[in-house]
């Protein structure tokens, strides 16, 4: 309990000081009221608009009473509009979102599916033919940059053979689920291939920790079958650090899969904050670098206690 | 842990093999095996090695290597030159010259070749190869000195939250949950953007101070972590106690006692580091972030092709199957090390 | 299937044939000979003790037993004849039917012996699940009554705790309801206590004394303390890198014992006044090396009793009795032996 409490607060504090720097940031960016205004289109509006826009930014305030302002709009949900085009901000972020977290869930889940069987089965023959093979394929996917992998197959499988489309559409699975699969089919495996890479070098080293127990040959001379040592006995205690990197890795890949994004061209929440940078949309810029905050720290602090389920020594007295 | 383990490994030296072939014994494996034992890790080893000087020793001597103007001295026709900037209208976008397969979309004027080079030439008829090697001297550069000042401040920040414990950890423990709150991508972006506009409003041409910043910030975190993680191992150590009740200052201990022994794991976190950071640079660069003219980045030049891929795959391929394989010697590197660490630990 | 197997066995006879048995490991410092060519054999619901130094290979003649190695770069020989049963030649698939049904196993670690991640419930009731099939329920019922005769406190309550919940005494007790519960006919026993208080040493050895009656099942108890075989045990191996060097029954053992070594060992008993973990110093010199054993007698180096022909020529086990074999060129007794006896200023003569 005394963990779980000082876990919240931690959350909290790193909450508060995202919040605080992001409003800030924005009085430290050079000539912002100048990009707002050119943003919006200088000749477009006039004088009075331009300070009303001004205005509702409060950039003229004091930094606290600006930061004030800033948590008052992020809390009540008044997040205002783009500067161009004028679409809410809170529907540009779930629009983002929702694209995101899609490919994040794929992504991982491609990623689990490949890595954990194959991190099984080498764990389980280590040192054989499929291990040494598996781990060098591991190893080359970690080392490929996601761009290069994009780039890569993005020449062979839509370029030479046209197989995928080159620029993927946001086709809902229910309208279209051929059409929602090839369209999402390659951001995933360019997303998954180097997690799979890492998933299975994690699991890998910690199975065959694990197999090395003495409970492990307890279970072997209760005349329990293999792969039920494996799944049923080795696999759990050793999801430690698997469980801690797909983790971070749900809050990482919200707002940073940019580059799978921008290589298919997908209007995920990452992509529309980069080119929000480039376009001066600061608000929907420092909205959306909070919103990826919360879904990060709030993974993280789930973690922490799915760890007690993992492990049930870690519910009486935690060790870190 | 239990008594005779280790009183097998102290008497019985036979254990201690034991101990280090762990990696070779799979408690499961029920099918009698020959024996077998593994050479091929040294071999990896040397052959990453051995990529990687080339790679150093290219970035670092780009300038004086004959490559860089060899295209000048193999035709007699001046006009066919072709360097790493010099334009050449005459030599854009050629397949390189073992790519029978591949055509160029672009018109062969006179006795100008159809392909050219190792690596071919990009839109403005520069050579990619002379083009890539130069890269590397920017991509390593980036690299080396993101990684060198993240391994000093976020080594000094896991230092100090180590061997001081208590509200001093927890204080910069809490920075580093901050810091890695932001979004990677997204708070590098943001910096380079910012230097970007406090020189001119519109993105001309970026030094690499800005990426060197952002990726600097970004290697913080994990490296502070994982120093500090060994750091709090050794600093309850008998020799650091005994320093201390010897009266030794904390930051001698800190220099004397602790970082050396500290240092295994930062030089094997600083090789991955580097090679994650590589990567960063790149992807920035892809984001159309990064260092611009004259010498590119390896980033810069895989993003600079992707609209020709369709045309013209060399520009953006070649660059990115050397970065490939040198991120990969650099892994097997980093991994070949920290397996020699971790060893020599077991034993010693 | 097995239960009225269990039920109808024959209670006689013998139980278990091991002949040349060799286990070799193949290690990069060379081949490691564990287990060296052992040969003996054990009735039904008897007990064997088998005692050594630290490293002899006890714990690897008792996993080869039950064939229970990691395969790889290992090598093996020699026959295991389990109620007429050829072992070593068996599948996995089979000898896992085995495993847990017929012979089971306890280990020296209780620490470590249990899954951390795995209820204590769930863990007894397996053996139950995959060998008899039992449902649920059933197999609920039967471990609370194991529990309860291992005598273990509150069982309802224990069926779904941790290992980390339970004294080091209490998982020693769990891994032996675990071993008995499908009624095993061999009960292997990898030095239970050595990792235990002194004051429930004694209460665990008793525990399998009494189940091992009870249930008539044969018992093959590792240790490297011959004070804990002397009660619980009906015949005594000796064991020296890798080899058998004296095998007899127990009373025989400690009144007529035939090896210097024996004696040595007999020599370092714990006495009461010891802590609890003293280990085995009384012995001069390293053990052996087993990837280059000594020449002749293994134990030569070591002996004070050692001649020439002891470090050339390795002795043969022999009978001193029909049931009391020994290898030894001079073992207590000889001529030798009461000749260093005397220059040791020791009086010669029985124990
Ligand atoms: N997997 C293995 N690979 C190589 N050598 C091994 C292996 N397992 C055991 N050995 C060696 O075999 C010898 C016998 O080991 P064993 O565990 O049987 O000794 P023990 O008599 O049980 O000793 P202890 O009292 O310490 O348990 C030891 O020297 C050990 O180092
Ligand atoms: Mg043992």
């Amino acid at each position: 309990m005394k963990y779980f409490l000082r876990k919240l607060g931690q959350l909290v504090i790193v909450v508060f000081a995202v919040t605080f720097t992001v409003s800030l940031a924005l009085g430290a960016i050079p000539y912002a009221e100048e990009r707002i205004i050119a943003a919006k289109g200088s000749g477009a509006i006039n004088e009075e608009e331009k300070n009303k826009l001004l205005d509702s930014l409060n950039l003229r305030e004091p930094t606290l009473v600006q930061y004030g302002y800033f948590v008052g709009d992020l809390v009540t949900l008044d997040w205002g509009v783009t500067l161009n085009g004028n679409q809410p901000i809170s529907s540009s972020i779930s629009d983002g979102l929702k694209i995101s977290l899609r490919l994040m869930i794929y992504g991982q889940l491609v990623a689990l599916l490949l890595a954990i069987p194959a991190a099984v089965f080498a764990a389980y023959r280590s040192g054989g033919l499929f291990d040494r093979f598996s781990t060098t394929f591991s190893f080359g996917f970690i080392s490929t940059p996601n761009y290069v992998l994009a780039t890569v197959l993005g020449l062979l499988l839509t370029v030479r053979w046209k197989l995928f489309p080159a620029i993927s559409t946001d086709v809902g699975f229910f309208e279209a689920p051929w059409d929602h699969f090839t369209n999402f089919f390659l951001p995933t495996i360019v997303l998954a291939l180097p997690l799979a890479g890492t998933y299975m070098r994690l699991l890998r080293s910690d199975l065959i920790n694990t197999l090395q127990s003495d409970f492990i040959t307890t279970a072997r001379a209760k005349g329990v079958s293999t792969p039920r040592i494996l799944f049923g006995h080795a696999l759990r205690p050793s999801l430690f650090s698997l469980v801690t990197a797909a983790a971070v890795n749900v809050g990482a890949l919200v707002g940073g899969s940019v580059v799978v994004e921008t290589a298919f061209n997908l209007n995920g929440l990452g992509r529309r904050t980069v080119l929000g940078i480039f376009a001066s949309e600061f608000r929907l810029v420092q909205i959306t670098v909070v919103v990826l905050a919360l879904v990060y720290v709030m993974t993280n602090f789930l973690v922490d206690i799915l760890y007690g389920f993992l492990d049930p020594r870690v519910r009486v007295g935690r060790l870190g | 842990m239990d008594s005779s383990t280790l009183v097998s490994v102290s008497d019985g030296w036979v254990r201690t093999t034991t101990l280090t072939d762990t990696a070779t014994l799979d408690p499961l494996h029920d099918e009698p095996t020959p024996p077998r034992f593994r050479r091929r890790g040294r071999i990896t080893m040397w052959v990453s090695g051995a990529w990687l000087l080339f790679i150093v020793f290219s970035a670092v001597g780009a300038s004086f290597l004959p490559y860089v103007n060899h295209s000048c001295d193999q035709f007699e026709n001046e006009d066919l030159c072709t360097t790493h900037v010099e334009t050449n209208p005459l030599l854009a976008e050629r397949p390189p010259s073992w790519a029978l397969f591949s055509e160029t979309s672009r018109p062969v004027v006179g006795d100008a070749p159809e392909r050219f080079g190792l690596f071919g030439t990009d839109t403005n008829g520069y050579d990619l190869f002379s083009r890539t090697m130069f890269g590397a001297r920017n991509s390593l550069l980036i690299g080396a000195l993101s990684i060198s000042f993240g391994i000093l401040i976020g080594g000094m920040l896991g230092l100090v939250a180590g061997y001081m414990g208590k509200r001093v950890d927890k204080i910069i423990d809490t920075i580093m949950n901050i810091l890695l709150a932001f979004p990677a991508l997204l708070l590098a972006i943001f910096i380079v953007g910012f230097f970007d506009s406090s020189t001119t409003t519109e993105a001309e041409s970026r030094s690499i101070v800005p990426i060197v910043i952002a990726l600097v910030i970004l290697s913080i975190p994990p490296i502070a972590r994982l120093v500090r993680a060994n750091t709090i191992v050794f600093a309850q150590r008998e020799f650091v106690l005994a320093a201390r009740s010897l009266g030794a200052k904390n930051s001698r201990i800190i220099m004397r006692e602790i970082l050396p022994n500290v240092m295994p794991a930062m030089v094997t976190f600083a090789i991955t580091g580097m090679a994650i950071l590589i990567v960063a640079e790149g992807a920035l660069a892809y984001l159309g972030l990064s260092v611009t003219a004259p010498t590119p980045t390896w980033g810069a030049m895989i993003f600079g092709g992707q609209t020709k891929l369709e045309t013209a795959w060399w520009i953006s391929i070649m660059p990115s199957i050397i970065l490939f394989v040198t991120v990969l010697a650099i892994n097997l590197l980093g991994d070949a090390l920290s397996e020699k660490f971790r060893i020599r630990e077991a034993i010693g | 299937m097995s239960t009225l197997q269990t039920a109808f066995r024959r209670r006689t006879g013998t139980l278990l044939r091991v002949e040349d048995l060799v286990t070799h490991f193949v290690t990069a410092g060379g081949v490691v000979r564990a287990v060296d060519g052992v040969t003996f054999s054990l009735d039904h619901g008897k007990r064997l003790g088998v005692v050594g130094e630290s490293g002899c290979g006890k714990t690897i003649l008792a996993r080869s037993i039950m064939g229970l190695l990691p395969h790889r770069n290992v090598i093996r020989q020699g026959s295991v004849l389990f109620e007429g049963t050829e072992l070593t030649t068996m599948s996995l698939k089979d000898r896992q039917k085995i495993w847990g049904a017929e012979m089971a196993m306890i280990f020296q670690d209780p620490m470590t012996s249990l899954n951390p991640v795995m209820k204590i419930g769930k863990q007894l009731a397996e053996p139950l699940r995959i060998h008899l099939g039992s449902s649920r329920e059933n197999a609920r019922a039967i471990v609370l009554k194991l529990l309860e005769d291992v005598g273990i406190p509150e069982p309802e309550k224990r069926f779904d705790q941790y290992a980390h919940e339970l004294s080091g005494g209490m998982r020693q007790r769990i891994m032996i309801a675990m071993a008995l519960a499908c009624g095993p006919s061999v009960l292997f026993a990898d030095e239970p206590t050595t990792a235990l208080d002194v004051t429930v040493q004694a209460q665990i050895l008793d525990l399998i004394e009494d189940q091992c009656r009870e249930r008539e099942m044969a018992l093959v108890l590792v240790t490297h303390d011959l004070g804990v075989v002397a009660g619980h045990t009906d015949q005594i191996i000796v064991m020296y890198a890798g080899k058998i060097i004296e095998v007899a029954p127990t009373a025989s053992l400690f009144s007529k014992m035939k090896m210097p070594y024996t004696e040595a060992l007999f020599q370092s008993i714990p006495k009461l006044e010891d802590p609890s973990h003293t280990r085995l110093t009384a012995i001069g010199g390293r053990p052996p090396n087993l990837i280059l054993p000594p020449e002749g007698c293994r134990f030569s180096p070591r002996c004070p009793y050692a001649t020439d022909k002891c470090r050339t020529i390795e002795p043969e086990l022999q009978a001193a009795e029909p049931d009391h074999l020994y290898a030894c060129h001079h073992p207590v007794g000889s001529d030798r032996w009461s000749e260093v006896q005397v220059s040791l200023g020791r009086r010669p003569g029985g124990h």
